[in-house]
């Protein structure tokens, strides 16, 4: 019988540990339907003064506007997937131009809830909830920056979708992969995604939720939507490729990509109030004073003329030509008496961008892209050249600032003129195309 | 979670009430003192998804205490165990932001071993583990958030089993064991994997 004693004292210590169990604390949850609020990393613009110098930033509680499921992390507009597989054919930059995604999970949130704030309890939830936060609010003010109504923005992107932490698969290229390295957040054009990914041991605002980063990415998006019409298109090899305008021609320029950085980083600074974007994360180096634009130390000609397999005055290929644009860019916004430190004047301004932006697009397209110089041979056939050319790229930027200069107001027209001159000189923005600054 | 606590301890009863059945038949082994103690020494790790491209495993050392009672057969045991483990610390950044995790368990445990062929054993437990978080920024970020460090106590159960080798008999034995703990709680880690040296007396 004694081992039925040994029994019943394992029994019993089962039952304790039940009740053990029970008792323990309940977590505290979230009542549903209610607003969410995390403790997530934002800028704290009251910290900037001059737009060249990175921000600070703040931790701490924040209310999301748009996010109804915090378990999925999604929202009415957008949705974060963790995981998954993203298949990467080609790059440009930030900007995956030919990429598939499979796959993927709701994401694994690790967190507490204190006081109804949801706290992270692990590096990754903290970056999944700092980033959401900028697309939750980017998302929100959506009409702020760009005059268009929140859905009609978005009603061209099916499922906005935030790949959290995807695992890339490149194919072909290995010259590819090695540039993707740097990246840390990627906008996939055409299919309207943003893609995060792990973030360096040694950066120290993380790129992946780094709000400088993601506007900057979502500013992607925007041009997108204004300049490639909403739809992103692909060179393709299995057709001719005639005429001054096909699919993809505009989108493969290397002039254009450089316009679509340099716009991005603008959104980034509208975002922000801060030109320097990469500083915060990737500290003090040659890359990242290149792309602080309201400090620039070159102009196109020295650029493109300095060139010898890479330009000495600028490393970043096409980047360099969007820094010059975003330094025109706030050369004007400077020039009007609007201050960088003024959210509501740097949206104004971004509207006005924007609006342009689509007009630009518009007579690029016209008459069978008559404005546009014709396109290189190896263009024609989806070779797409990653260094500078300053005659072909020069004729390229000359159409997109003339039809640039003949949208805005003619009141516009003399300080823009001015300050595209100053940036690009006659190479990059050749004599022939400035017929309409006064 | 309870439902499942519920059935790992009704097989459990099950098999012990076969054992003290034939154990009264036999009348073996009819004391509630234990028939010995045993102290271990462990290195354990478990496999934590950092980033989704990047598994690592996090180190623990254990130390733990047991009493054995005989469970009617030869070859086979009841053991009691009550066990500390403590974490090494998750991977930190260099950067201006991250979330510092130290992490420590105490854990009990009650279960079966055989000792017929090799030391192969079995065991039902609680583990309650008590972690620290911190919240560390550099000059960049400006801490405005309500708690920068906290605690907290989660309880899970666990289900252990192990496989030995018996250096010298009844005395020294070198155990692998796996530990699953079942928790609905996400922050708690799974499956720790553990070496352990086991000394009888
Ligand atoms: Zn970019």
């Amino acid at each position: 019988m004694k081992n039925l004693k040994k029994f019943a004292f394992i029994i019993l210590s089962l039952v304790v540990l039940e009740i053990v169990m029970a008792c323990s604390k309940a977590a505290e949850t979230l009542t549903s339907g209610a607003t969410i609020t995390a403790d997530v990393l934002t800028i704290d613009s009251a910290s900037l003064t001059d737009p060249s110098t990175e921000p600070k930033f703040i931790y701490g509680p924040q209310t999301f506007s748009g996010l109804k499921d915090l378990e999925a992390l999604s929202g009415s507009l957008f949705s974060m997937v963790q995981g998954g597989d993203l298949e990467i054919k080609s790059v440009a930059g930030s900007v995956i131009t030919n990429g598939l995604f499979t796959g993927g999970a709701t994401p694994r949130l690790e967190y507490r809830i204190r006081d109804g704030v949801i706290k992270a309890a692990s590096p990754r939830t903290l970056a999944m909830l700092s980033s959401m936060y900028q697309f939750d609010s980017l998302v929100a003010q959506i009409e702020v920056l760009t005059g268009e109504k929140q859905t009609d923005f978005f009603k061209s992107f099916g499922s906005f979708q935030v790949l959290f932490q995807p695992s890339i698969q490149v194919k072909d290229q290995d010259e590819v992969l090695r540039k993707y390295e740097n990246a840390n957040a990627a906008f996939i054009a055409g299919a309207k995604q943003f893609a995060l990914f792990q973030s360096g041991r040694n950066e120290k605002i993380p790129m992946n939720f780094n709000p400088q980063i993601i506007s900057h990415e979502f500013g992607h998006a925007i041009f997108e939507s204004a300049f490639f019409r909403n739809k992103y298109e692909r060179c393709q090899t299995d057709r001719e490729n005639s005429g001054n305008i096909f699919n993809g021609r505009l989108e493969s320029e290397f002039a254009i990509r450089g316009l679509n950085e340099g716009f991005s980083d603008f959104v980034s600074f509208v975002w922000t109030g801060s030109s320097h974007i990469l500083q915060s994360s990737l500290g003090s180096t040659r890359a990242t004073s290149e792309r602080n634009f309201s400090k620039m130390s070159f102009d196109f000609s020295a650029y493109s003329e300095s060139f010898d397999s890479v330009s000495t005055v600028c490393e970043g290929r096409f980047y360099c030509i969007g820094s010059l644009w975003a330094a025109a860019l706030m050369d004007v916004f400077k020039a009007r008496g609007l201050s960088a430190g003024n959210k509501e004047q740097r949206d104004l301004f971004l509207r006005e961008i924007v609006k342009n932006l689509g007009s630009v697009s518009d007579t690029l397209r016209a008459n069978e892209g008559l404005a546009l110089p014709e396109p290189e041979t190896n263009l024609r056939i989806c070779n797409v050249r990653d260094v500078v050319s300053p005659l072909t790229d020069g004729d390229v930027l000359g159409a997109f600032f003339k039809a640039w200069i003949d949208s805005t107001a003619p009141s516009s027209r003399a300080e823009y003129c001015k300050a595209i001159k100053a940036r690009f000189g006659t190479t990059g923005f050749p004599v022939s195309y400035q017929r309409s600054c006064p | 979670m309870k439902f499942r606590i519920s059935h790992v301890g009704i097989f459990i009863s099950f098999l012990l009430l076969a054992f003290s059945d034939h154990a009264d038949a036999g009348g073996v082994g009819n004391s509630l003192l234990p028939k010995r103690f045993s102290a271990a020494v462990g290195y354990g790790v478990r496999p934590r998804d950092f980033f989704a491209q990047e598994r690592f495993y996090q180190e623990s050392w254990l130390l733990a205490g047991a009493a054995h009672w005989s469970c009617g057969f030869a070859f086979c045991e009841f053991i009691a165990r009550t066990a500390l483990r403590g974490f090494a610390g998750l991977p930190e950044s260099q950067g201006q932001i991250d979330i510092a995790t130290t992490e420590s368990n105490v854990s009990g445990e009650l279960g079966i071993e055989s000792t017929a062929f090799v030391p192969v054993g079995v065991s039902l437990g609680l583990v309650r583990s008590k972690s620290e978080r911190t919240l560390k920024t550099g000059g960049l970020v400006a801490d405005q958030s309500s708690a920068p460090r906290w605690s907290e106590i989660t309880y899970a159960t666990s289900l252990r089993s192990w496989i030995g080798v018996t250096l010298f008999p009844d005395q020294l034995s070198l155990q692998l064991a796996m530990a699953h703990l079942f928790a609905a709680d996400k922050l708690v880690d799974k499956d720790i994997y553990s070496t352990e040296l086991r000394y009888e007396f």
